[in-house]
């Protein structure tokens, strides 16, 4: 079961999200045909298909991308956002649907460096970028202060808008390693979250901080 | 009223309980984004489907030719209201489901699902498809305003059959009590007759006419709460498939996440049994008391069915997730008061939406035993609910914002301050009754402590309304309320606890739904174990009986009662075994391959000398005898407890009896040149009887206080006048406080322990929630009423600042 | 949202040509154009959307000529950061700061910014409910309709498809727009240099005068003459995630003369002439402060829904002067 093996520990919590890592697929060696279900051999064969049998449909588009420090290449559907992608392609689940309209910020993740909403990016515009989901973080020991630092402090409820706001706070923390709680309030203003965590961010990313920069001495 | 019923109610010594900080058992999975919802789940090969939903408020679908959808490669098919495959399933027990009926043709709001199902290989196609439909609809007579919708002469917009239906439904419906009291009664036998869209709903308590009789003043004023929606995080989703089944055969499994903890409704409507039926998913997402299914996480094994098995996934969108989490309210009310303040009569004339049918009655009518009312020493008291039909929304049993008429009394206490140059809180004073009915003339401890601490976290100083302006130039106000933490326990509920090879298990199916209830459960029986919170493990399992879904952080105190009940006859037994154990019946052969065992350092004592110690099974009056905890016995041993905790609110009745109680205060400043509300300062001071788990209780708090303030400054429900389309179901157009608008909570906790959960612990959630409190500091900072939500526009227009006309 | 094909543009040549195709639409950061995909808001479709952030050199900040240089796919986020653009054109600096959320401002481009369709709920509804008069449809739904946040200065008027006259009250309410006019920028083209104050228009699905095929490249700003002041001043409802219900951008020359540019209250963003000439070669004070706010509405034809909106323009504008 999902969240047994997740259990309370870092550590299964991490080898979840390093095996989903692990599963992605780096190349489609067989390619089916989204209309039809037919299998080919690779991108050309089909192309081919699709001019010959589906001539009036959107043809599929080939993605190069590094996630979570991988390359993939994918076939993918013009229209797809990256956060279908990232969820039917790649099967990573971190970067949540909620508003689907890039109102809400759960569906977070790091294109290039920069904070982005993955429902509002075309997949197909991030060909050749580099993708860093809340997976990625969660296996870098380097962050382990700051999940930690959210468990402790229950930055969560219902769980849902979290990775989308752990991105927010990583993204804020890669650019400003020692914010203010007003730079933190800035930085996460573009996540939603109903359930009332609010504050709870402000003091988890705080905690971490003092950690991460100062090496924990108050956190001792 | 502490405790006493229970095992050691009264307990003094917490070593667990109470404690911050203690990370929850799925919260590394949230944080690392491994916990998967009902929109995270893929299975290879699967499917999509849509619904068709109806774009107006209120239509018919007179036919549909898909012909052109299913010519679209990739569109696999389109599955009619007709179609006889909806005949075989069988009814939800939480309401829908049913036969034929299962796809209306006729939908009564926006965006219900309605007339087919498009089955295709992407969500894209699925759109494709769904645009390529050609759907005739036949559009109906609507109501959106439901001061319209009153009227006599308005067309009516149910049909007989759905009149008949409802009018047949005195039901004894929603929820029981244990003692048999019914809740959420939509109507009763003794109601006025139907009058168009118009049904009542009304109570007579005492005489209305004697309790205007004492009065020396009339007060006369409106209430008026507008709808808000139930932000549901994650859009509801399944995805499902049919699996072999080792004893019925092939293809004969369900495999369905997206619903969880809802197998029953997945069971019974696809008649299996629970063998037949897997669901591992344990994540709901914030669905915060409402627990509806919808369609889209119990047709998918239907439609997988009817696709030779292959997985089929139903997501909403955010659209099709704006649900209904408040019926729109207008209160009209009369206060007899004396010119001391006292209130001697209340008479509420209510407007009140019913939603479309089937809504929930929560919100609507079913408070109207729930009230500020009742903790008044004023008994005459009478409720008329005119309840109007409408097609505004669905709301699922949801409410958050349960009991609304608190807020009547709010700003009753409000306006009888200014008119009598009165403190609020000396009219609240006046009026409240004793702890133990409204006839007992005694303070109630709770209140005074509450209100004591929070007049010293304000620096309370009231003063009449438009009367204070800041350095800064602002208008200043400030209000107050007070509710009751209510005594919660909704259904019967129940615990096991296993100690089993040394361990104590505690199996739950779960759902994880944000309240971290199950985390205060595992403290609970830690404390009553003499363990750590650490040495419970948690086994979290679909099939188990155990689930979490106990009412926010209401229910988790009356819920915690049971586990603690739990916990003891676990430990009662444990102890029994392991005296059995440490005393072999003489004679008795006990030892390995024939060596003899030492004695046990338990051996002579029986099972009442023995006690469990810092994860130690001991001699009470020897503590230096002992065995540890996970050898305490060879045998596994099984609790289960199961049953209501005492007296609940549900059986007292809210507000009868006064034990723990909070007070909320507010201080705004309002830019009289903007309209803009600012909040300077917003105190809680609830006396939860007992904190369980305080991160997720102060979280709590914020959450409730998040929502007052989101609905009374910033949500808005926009309907188009002339056609009934709501103009913003987007998480842009409908405003939900981001981090920046939300204000900073200060909280003090109390802990009275006359609760009627765990050791003293009662409610809190529900009844922070408030309507008025924003407002009313609004009112005493400009001496107008703004209706919820107070936007700029509308302060701005009560303050006389919106002229038309004069620009040259 | 609907199947469409999709290009990476290497070139604007290359864009260009695709984009003169019909059912083609262009796409930069895609905030704007993502969303009325998937709510499906338009008549027809698109075949193809066209990706221009694959185009190379539109994304600097330069000096050249007597002007600061935007390129058009400047992200806002890095206009809010550039050091340039905060010395030179600080209120540009401070408006794309303001602009929507922290992670839609590090992908939404200035010209995105611009060119971005009306946010009118009527316009944006589902499915293309209303068919509205701004997608060639015979009226303007905002008229009798709930019209809090549209225009308080009348609509635009404009020749439909079908040749007759067409209203609608639709406000821009572009994050960058007041200040780049009160600066009086330039829009360049692939085809021409446009004046900002001529380049928005509301004809039939446009909200700028581009035609197609046209694509902005860059945004000129004269450079400010020392000494000048300038300021940003927007109001929205929530603190984030929110467009502007009013914004607004005042620029003090050195020799006395005054800039004020609206956006969030009319059609297109909109210089407020009558208070500009009100202040030229005054002393500032509250009482002419005051009164550059009411002439900062002069003219304005409000609904009872909207009338705060000139509240807030007097009030915002007020304040503003005062502050600088």
């Amino acid at each position: 079961m999902e969240a047994k093996a997740a259990g309370i520990s870092f550590r299964d919590a991490c080898a979840q999200a390093s095996a989903r890592i692990a599963a992605m697929p780096a190349k489609q060696k067989i390619v089916t045909c989204p209309l039809c279900g037919e299998q080919f051999l690779g991108f050309g064969d089909l192309t081919a298909h699709y001019l010959a049998e589906h001539p009036d449909s959107a043809a599929p588009v080939e993605l190069r991308m590094t996630v979570n420090g991988r390359a993939c290449q994918l076939i993918i559907e013009p229209q797809q956002t990256l956060k279908e992608v990232l969820q039917y392609n790649l099967g990573l689940t971190g970067a949540k649907q909620m508003c689907d309209r890039g109102q809400c910020g759960s569906c977070t993740v790091i294109l290039d460096g920069k904070p982005t909403l993955s429902c509002n990016t075309l997949a197909a515009d991030c060909d050749g970028k580099a993708v860093e989901t809340v997976e990625g973080i969660a296996v870098n020991p380097k962050w382990q202060p700051l999940i930690d630092a959210y468990c402790k402090w229950d930055a969560m409820q219902c769980g849902y808008c979290t990775p989308g706001f752990l991105v927010a706070a990583k993204a804020l923390l890669d650019r400003n390693p020692t914010p203010t709680e007003a730079d933190i309030k800035e930085a996460l203003s573009g996540n939603i979250c109903i359930c009332g965590t609010y504050p709870r961010h402000s003091q988890a990313i705080l905690e971490a901080v003092t950690y991460m920069v100062k090496g924990g001495a108050e956190n001792a | 009223m502490p405790d006493t019923t229970g095992a050691n109610g009264l307990r003094e010594d917490f070593r667990v309980v109470g404690k911050a900080n203690l990370p929850g058992l799925t919260s590394y999975a949230m944080a690392t984004g491994v916990a998967k919802y009902g929109t995270d789940f893929t299975v290879p090969g699967m499917l999509f489907a849509k619904f068709l939903r109806c774009p107006y408020p209120h239509a018919k679908v007179r036919s549909i030719d898909e012909s052109e959808a299913l010519a679209i490669p990739g569109v696999l098919d389109v599955v009619k209201w007709d179609d006889p495959i909806f005949s075989e399933l069988g009814a939800n027990p939480m309401g829908g489901g049913g036969g034929g009926s299962y796809l209306p043709q006729e939908a009564h709001y926006e965006s219900q699902e309605a007339g087919c199902i498009v089955i295709a290989e992407s969500e894209a196609l699925c759109d494709e498809a769904l645009k390529a439909l050609k759907v005739e609809w036949e559009v109906l007579p609507f109501i959106t305003d439901i001061f319209k919708g009153a009227e006599p002469d308005h067309p009516l917009i149910r049909g007989p059959e759905l009149i008949e239906k409802e009018a047949a439904d005195y039901r004894p419906g929603g929820m029981a009590t244990a003692e048999g009291h019914v809740l959420m009664t939509k109507h009763y036998p003794t109601d006025p007759p139907r009058e168009a869209n118009v049904t009542w709903n009304i109570k007579v308590e005492g005489d209305l006419d004697e309790g205007f009789r004492k009065a020396d003043f009339i007060l006369e004023y409106d209430v008026n709460i507008p709808t808000c929606i139930s932000t549901i995080p994650n859009p509801p989703a399944s995805v499902a498939y049919w699996g072999d089944s080792m004893y019925k055969g092939p293809g004969q499994k369900i495999y369905i996440e997206g619903a969880p903890h809802r197998r029953e409704s997945i069971m019974s409507m696809y008649h299996k049994s629970s063998d037949e039926v897997v669901q591992e998913g344990l994540f709901q997402g914030g669905k915060y008391c409402d627990w509806g299914l919808r369609k889209s996480q119990e047709i998918t094994p239907l439609l997988s069915k009817r696709m030779g098995g292959r997985p089929v996934r139903c997501c909403n969108t955010r659209e099709e997730t704006f649900d209904l989490n408040r019926n729109e309210r207008h209160m009209h009310l009369r206060l007899g008061v004396t010119r001391d303040g006292v209130i001697t009569a209340v008479e509420d004339n209510t407007l009140v939406d019913n939603g479309a049918p089937g809504s929930s009655t929560m919100g609507s009518v079913s408070d109207r035993d729930w009230g500020g009312y009742y903790t008044l020493r004023c008994k005459d008291i009478t409720q008329r609910f005119k309840v109007v039909d409408s097609n505004i929304g669905f709301m699922h049993t949801c409410a958050q914002f349960v009991p609304y008429n608190w807020d009547s009394i709010t700003v009753g206490f409000d306006l009888i301050a200014e008119k009598l140059g009165l403190d609020p809180v000396e009219v609240a004073r006046r009026n409240l009754h004793g702890p133990a009915s409204q006839d007992d003339p005694n303070p109630v401890p709770s209140f005074e402590a509450s209100l004591e601490l929070g007049k010293k976290l304000m620096d309370w100083q009231w003063h009449p309304a438009g009367t204070k302006r800041l350095p800064d130039g602002r208008l200043h106000g400030a209000s107050f309320r007070y509710a009751i933490c209510p005594r919660h326990s909704f259904m019967d509920y129940f615990c096991k606890l296993e100690y089993r090879d040394g361990v104590v298990h505690f199996p739950t199916q779960g759902p994880i739904a944000g309240w971290f209830s199950t985390e205060c459960f595992a403290m609970i029986a830690a404390e009553e174990l003499g363990l750590n919170y650490e040495d419970i493990c948690v086994d979290y399992d679909y099939r188990e009986k155990h689930s979490d879904q106990a009412g926010g952080s209401d229910g988790v105190t009356g819920h915690g009662w049971i586990v603690k009940e739990c916990a003891n006859k676990l430990k009662r037994k444990i102890l029994e075994s392991a005296a059995r154990q440490a005393n072999p019946e003489p004679g008795a052969y006990r030892g390995v391959f024939g060596f003899p065992a030492p004695p046990s350092p338990l051996a002579g004592a029986s099972a009442d000398e023995l006690d469990i110690v810092d994860g130690k099974v001991i001699v009470k009056a020897d503590p230096s005898r002992f065995v540890p905890f996970s050898r305490a016995t060879r045998e596994n041993v099984t609790a289960e407890f199961g049953g209501y905790s005492p007296k609940s609110a549900w059986v007292t009745g809210f507000g009868r009896i006064l034990d723990t109680m909070n007070t909320s205060w507010c201080e705004v400043a309002v830019d009289d040149e903007t309209g803009e509300v600012d909040i300077l300062k917003y105190c809680v001071v609830p006396d939860v009887g007992k904190v369980i788990r305080r991160t997720s209780l102060e979280s709590q708090i914020d959450q409730v206080v998040f929502f007052s303030q989101g609905c009374q400054l910033l949500q808005d429900v926009v309907h188009d006048p002339e056609t009934g389309v709501r103009l913003n179901s987007n998480f842009l157009d409908y405003r939900v406080p981001t981090t920046m608008d939300v204000p900073e909570v200060t909280k003090e906790i109390l802990e009275l322990r006359s609760g009627n959960g765990a050791y003293g612990a009662s409610g809190i959630s529900h009844n922070l929630a408030n309507s008025h409190l924003i407002i009313t500091a609004i009112h005493n900072a400009t001496g107008v009423w703004v209706d919820p939500p107070a936007t700029p526009d509308r302060v701005l227009k009560a303050l006389g600042k919106c002229e038309i006309g004069g620009l040259e | 949202m609907r199947p469409f094909n999709h290009l990476n543009a290497a070139s604007l040549e290359e864009a260009s040509a695709a984009l003169k195709q019909p059912g083609s639409l262009a796409m930069a950061g895609g905030g704007d154009l993502l969303g009325a995909l998937k709510d499906d808001i338009f008549e027809t479709y698109p075949k193809l959307v066209v990706n221009l952030k694959t185009i190379p050199g539109l994304d600097g900040v330069e000096v050249k000529d007597g002007f600061l240089c935007l390129g058009a796919l400047c992200m806002l986020g890095d206009l809010s950061r550039n050091e340039t653009v905060q010395s030179l054109a600080p209120a540009v600096a401070e408006a794309a700061a303001k602009c929507a959320s922290p992670a839609l401002r590090e992908n939404t481009t200035l010209g995105g910014n611009l060119c971005q369709l009306p946010r009118c709920w009527y316009f944006r509804k589902l499915g293309n409910h209303f068919d509205c008069a701004r997608k060639g449809g015979g009226k303007c739904f905002a008229f009798n309709g709930d019209n809090r946040y549209h225009s308080v200065f009348g609509p635009a008027v404009f020749n439909g498809c079908d040749g007759a006259k067409k209203a609608c009250l639709a406000v821009n309410q572009a994050e960058l727009a007041p200040v780049l006019l009160a600066l009086e920028a330039q829009i360049v083209t692939t085809a021409r240099t446009i004046p900002i104050g001529e380049f928005f228009d509301c004809g039939v699905l446009r909200s700028t005068v581009l035609e197609p095929g046209e694509i902005v490249t860059e945004v000129r700003i004269p450079l400010p003459e020392k000494g000048t002041k300038m300021t940003y001043r927007r109001f929205s409802f929530r603190k984030s995630i929110d467009f502007p219900v009013v914004n607004l951008a005042l620029v003090q020359k050195p020799g006395g003369e005054w800039r004020i540019a609206l956006g969030g209250v009319a059609p297109t963003p909109r210089r407020a002439e009558a208070a500009e000439t009100l202040l030229a070669g005054k002393a500032l004070t509250p009482e002419l402060a005051e009164a550059a706010g009411k002439a900062a509405v002069q003219g304005a034809k409000p609904t009872e829904a909207n009338a705060y909106k000139l509240q807030l323009v007097k009030t915002l504008v007020k304040r503003a002067l005062l502050s600088l």
